[in-house]
């Protein structure tokens, strides 16, 4: 009988990486076990049209956790990372641009070109980030409060956080809590008037959830994308995945392909004693840690049985409803309009109203809110020179499309993504020489995303607080042995590591 | 040397400031209460319209009265009678409809029809609710705390509700803040399956408010409906006897029988200042009226920025007060009719008629009516919330004849072509209303003898509802508790002293619940204020 295994991770991504890589660093015995033939999750590069690769579903790498990069080495494994946020160009119709740089002087001389209020305002706003950074900061990298013990030690925490929070200055905190749960349009209204700044300064507040900007709270969202955007990995989120790998090797953890994982097994006092694959192989160990999302790990890696009536209600009712699509599309030259990587495309308020609305009903909106970004300009492996590939995410696309999402369906939504794109780059289409479309349907077929849902389940407060749910919310579940690892975790979804780095903490 | 005539003059004759002045004159001060129109009551008033028609013009029932506050001013007494409602009824587009019973039985019989699982876990839910709504007492009937503050006051006070939070356990805990979170249609997708079921349920989330059933941070306005208290009942509603304007009669009865002056006509132009402190009040025939307090029932937009005016204010403090938002959403269609209006779906004047009726087929319809108020149109479909009052108090209409009150969402204040044409889409939006109303009751048409449409403008010019906002100001979690209406300003005391707030825009605000009148005289008398 082979010697088991100290921890068995589930899923390749980033963050089953990342806990697999701190656990090895320990001299811990570990095995991830990937379902796909290649590891990284989203953060994939593959081959969409010959000669073009995308950069995997998620393109915003600026919220990597450097604590990650210092204590896993990553950047002695090759990992480039500069430590600035990348330019972000907020596109507009009949030309309208404005260039958001590192250097807030040239920001604001763009914005001032729209209005020269705005201009002053933005250096308010930049000023208010700035001064809740460390809160949020400190938030969100560390092990989240427990809201449900009031042990002496867990009240101790919450005062010491309400304490960073009354050391932000009454002005500041009062404001803080102000805007925290107000929606992002009456937020961005207070500062600006330009509705190109506003509408894109606002992408980060909808991304991953089912919301609009008139959607209470969404501000919250917003702040905690601004407060820890601060990185760009020229490599993309890819980059991060073939130095992690390096890292988790050289540590000695086995990382193995094309292993889906059937179920995880318990032994007769309810302790978690292994999983077994679908192929039959079976790896013992007592803790196993999922990054698959919860209610995969909830409902079809666990048994029946194990699952109290409450934890299946509540891992039933977290929210997770898919609401992005992607599509990736090969250029023959680079967009001559483009000054930025990250580009968004702007509009008003009433515009990205109107692409949301119909997601509630189950359409596909006639024009929906586009992200772009061009990640062949800092990987040069994903095009020929010259080339470009332009990467889209498409907001408020329902996983629940009423109908399904046939083949018709498929080539509606490509239409309207390239129609709403026409009207902003003019001209791109006849540079387009392959394209790939990926909807919330198919992010679940092929990644094992819960209805799609690219974050493993919506970034609402509640389910931020304690994230997925109340009883899983600090890493450990009910069920002994069984680790939650992956974005369904706090602080949730996107590029930043910290629920793989902090998933180990809990682990005694 | 005071040459005060009185202790304290109130701004305003509504429910809060009656209750406020009752207070007041109850511990023996002086008190007047100046109210600008001729009826009082603010929007708990009750007119006659229409000769032998007494309507409820604008707030209709009343749960959220606090039970003390009709004891310790003796209002039954004085007239305050509150008849319980006993259904809530939902006809439905296809024929079909659903009543939901006081009797819990009842309920759950109707709901069993639609989803055998839901009536049985509609018990739970309003055990879990109740449960949670014992706790929101222990938020309303007490100032807000303010958390900025380190006095042992305010930190013992801010201890006291972490107990009563802590006494929930976890699980309750949590779900408290999935409450305050999440959109009302997504919270009961926790509990429920049938769409007839939620949508109805999901309707008190949005009530006042300008959001959508779909909307985060609607959910916790669901805890009202469990909240409410008739005499000592838990969840339930129920018609004030002669209208709403009764129970502010029987405030204003109280508080001149404790000795306050209570007079009407009286429109107040703007609060007297003398280096920078409230003195008084100049009314709009010229008159001055001198007062150690002024206490002002009004909004505080109206209070801060037109009795006060910003040029007498600190810039933060003007600041906070223009970001207030306030936003009405909703607006109010008043009918009398030749006889009961019968339902379809349900024929007969059945025991169904005699509570609330609600137009809110399925979440998708509520949620598309919200759509179009985004855009600043008011709904062709809204959702309305109908009561026929003279089925339960036949006082209120001639013999036979009948009121059928409808609450209507959404009508927003900030329609696309400007709130101030308003009037001339006041008709189109009463007939969206009737011939909503029409496709369940066939023939209202013909019974109409007497039609009345406030739209959010017509609350603010009638009843000086700045922006039409029924509350005094959106219910959202920015502008509650210490921040209501604005953070450091929270305890009923202004920015400028010697003049206090005591209306539906301060803690804990909202329906007719008196309490921020209470709180704002407890408030005053601790302090030795007057």
């Amino acid at each position: 009988m082979e010697k088991p295994y100290d921890a068995i991770i589930i899923g390749a991504g980033h963050n089953g990486l990342i806990a697999a890589t701190y656990l090895g660093k320990k001299g811990k015995k570990v095995v991830v076990l990937e379902k796909n033939t290649f590891p990284g999750g989203l953060a994939t590069r593959t081959e969409f049209h010959t000669g073009y690769r995308s950069p995997g579903i998620l393109q915003d790498s600026s919220l990597l956790d450097y604590k990650v990069v210092q204590d896993l080495g990553l950047e002695s494994k090759g990992l480039v990372i500069q430590n600035q946020r990348p330019e972000i160009m907020l596109l507009g119709r009949n030309h309208d641009e404005i260039l958001l740089e590192q250097d807030a002087e040239k920001s604001v001389a763009a914005i001032a070109r729209h209005s020269k209020k705005d201009a002053q305002r933005y250096l308010d706003y930049l000023q208010f980030i700035q001064d809740i950074r460390p809160f949020i900061q400190s938030v969100f990298s560390n092990m989240p409060p427990d809201l449900s013990g009031f042990a002496p030690g867990q009240v101790m925490k919450l005062g010491q956080l309400g304490w960073k929070l009354r050391r932000l200055g009454k002005a500041t905190m009062l404001q803080l809590l102000k805007v925290a749960p107000m929606c992002v349009s009456d937020f961005l209204d207070e500062y600006f008037e330009t509705d190109l700044l506003k509408s894109g300064l606002s992408f980060p507040a909808l991304l991953g959830s089912f919301t609009s900007p008139r959607s209470a709270y969404t501000t919250l969202n917003l702040l905690m994308w601004d407060c820890r955007s601060k990185c760009y990995l020229p490599g993309g989120p890819a980059a991060l995945i073939d130095s992690l790998l390096k890292a988790a090797e050289s540590l000695g953890v086995e990382v193995k392909m094309d292993s889906e994982v059937k179920s995880i097994h318990f032994d007769d006092k309810n302790c978690v004693e292994g999983i077994a694959l679908e192929n039959g192989d079976t790896y013992l160990s007592p803790i196993v840690l999922s990054s698959a999302t919860p209610r995969h790990t909830f409902f079809d890696l666990v048994p029946n049985y194990q699952l109290s009536f409450e934890l299946e209600h509540d891992v039933k009712n977290y929210r997770s409803r898919g609401m992005t699509a992607k599509m990736n599309l090969a250029l023959d030259r680079i967009p001559s309009q483009v000054k930025a990587s990250i580009i968004r495309l702007g509009s008003d308020w009433a515009t990205m109203e109107l692409a949301f609305d119909p997601s509630k009903y189950r359409q596909i909106p006639e024009e929906p809110t586009l992200e772009l970004s061009i990640p062949s300009l800092g990987d040069p492996q994903l095009a020929p020179e010259g080339h470009a590939v332009l990467s889209i995410l498409a907001h408020h696309i329902p996983y629940n499309l009423e109908g399904g999402w046939t083949d018709a369906a498929k080539t509606t939504l490509s239409q309207a993504i390239l129609s709403a794109l026409d009207s902003y780059l003019p001209g791109i289409s006849e540079t387009i020489v392959g394209s790939e479309i990926i909807t919330p349907q198919d992010l679940e077929n092929n990644y094992g995303l819960t209805e799609g849902q690219i974050f493993h389940g919506e970034h609402a407060i509640d389910q931020i607080l304690a994230r997925p749910i109340p009883s899983c919310a600090r890493y450990a579940t009910p069920l002994a042995g069984l680790f939650l690892c992956g974005s369904g975790t706090f602080p949730g979804g996107g590029i930043t590591g910290t629920p793989g780095r902090l998933a180990i903490e809990a682990i005694r | 040397m005071s040459s005060a005539n009185y202790d304290a003059i109130i701004i305003g004759g509504g429910h809060n400031g009656l209750i406020c002045a009752a207070y007041l004159a109850k511990a023996g001060r002086k008190v007047l209460v100046l109210e600008k129109r001729h009826v009082l009551g603010g929007a708990a008033v009750s007119e006659e319209l229409h000769p032998g028609f007494t309507f409820s013009v604008a707030s209709y029932v009343v749960s959220l009265f606090r039970p003390h506050i009709i004891r310790e001013l003796d209002l039954a007494k004085h007239g305050y009678e509150v008849i319980p409602m006993d259904c809530s009824f939902l006809p439905l587009p296809n024929g079909d409809s659903l009543a939901r019973w006081a009797d819990g039985n009842r309920s759950r019989r109707e709901i069993s029809r639609f989803s055998r699982k839901d009536a049985e876990t509609y018990p739970e839910f309003s055990r879990v609710m109740t449960h949670m709504g014992k706790l929101a007492k222990a938020v309303i009937d007490h100032p807000a705390p303010d958390i900025t503050s380190l006095r042992p006051a305010e930190l013992s006070n801010m201890l006291r509700l972490g107990k009563s939070f802590k006494s929930l356990g976890p699980e309750l805990l949590h779900l408290n803040i999935k409450l305050v979170t999440m959109s009302a249609a997504d919270f009961l997708d926790r509990w429920f399956e049938s769409d007839t079921l939620k949508a109805p349920m999901s309707v008190s989330g949005i009530i006042g408010t300008f959001q959508g059933v779909r909307s985060p941070g609607t959910a916790y306005v669901l805890l009202h409906h469990y909240m409410g208290q008739l005499d000592g009942v838990f969840r339930s509603w129920g018609f004030s006897k002669g209208g709403t304007g009764g129970i502010s009669m029987a405030c204003a009865r109280a508080a001149e029988a404790f000795g306050a002056e209570v007079r009407t006509n009286s429109p107040v132009q703007h609060v007297l200042l003398r280096n920078g402190e409230a003195k008084g009040v100049v009314l709009e025939n010229g008159d001055e009226l001198l007062a150690n307090q002024i206490i002002s029932n009004l909004d505080p937009n109206r209070t801060y920025l037109k009795m006060v005016g910003e040029e007498h204010l600190p810039q933060e403090v003007a600041n906070d007060i223009k970001r207030y938002k306030l936003r009405g959403s909703s607006g109010k269609v008043n009918l009398a009719l030749d006889r009961v209006p019968e339902f379809s779906c349900r024929p007969g004047i059945g025991d169904h008629l005699r509570g609330d009726v609600a137009i809110a087929p399925s979440i998708d319809y509520l949620e598309k009516a919200f759509d179009q108020a985004k855009y600043g149109d008011f709904s062709t479909r809204p959702y309305i919330n109908a009561v026929i009052p003279t089925l339960t108090d036949p006082t209120l209409a001639p013999p036979g004849k009948h009121i059928l009150s409808c609450f209507v969402q959404y009508a927003p204040y900030h329609i696309k072509e400007g709130a101030e044409n308003w009037p001339k889409f006041r008709d189109a939006f009463g007939e969206a209303v009737i011939d909503t109303m029409e496709e369940y009751v066939p023939g209202l048409r013909n019974m109409i003898i007497y039609k009345q449409v406030l739209t959010p403008w017509d609350l603010e010019q009638q009843m000086g509802l700045t922006e039409g906002n029924i509350f005094q100001g959106e219910l959202s979690l920015e502008q509650l508790l210490f921040q209501r209406p604005v953070a450091g300003y929270a305890k009923y005391k202004t920015a400028i002293n010697n003049l206090w707030m005591c209306g539906s825009g301060t803690h804990p605000g909202g329906g007719i619940m008196g309490a921020s009148g209470e709180l704002c005289a407890k408030t005053m008398l601790q302090n030795r204020s007057v």
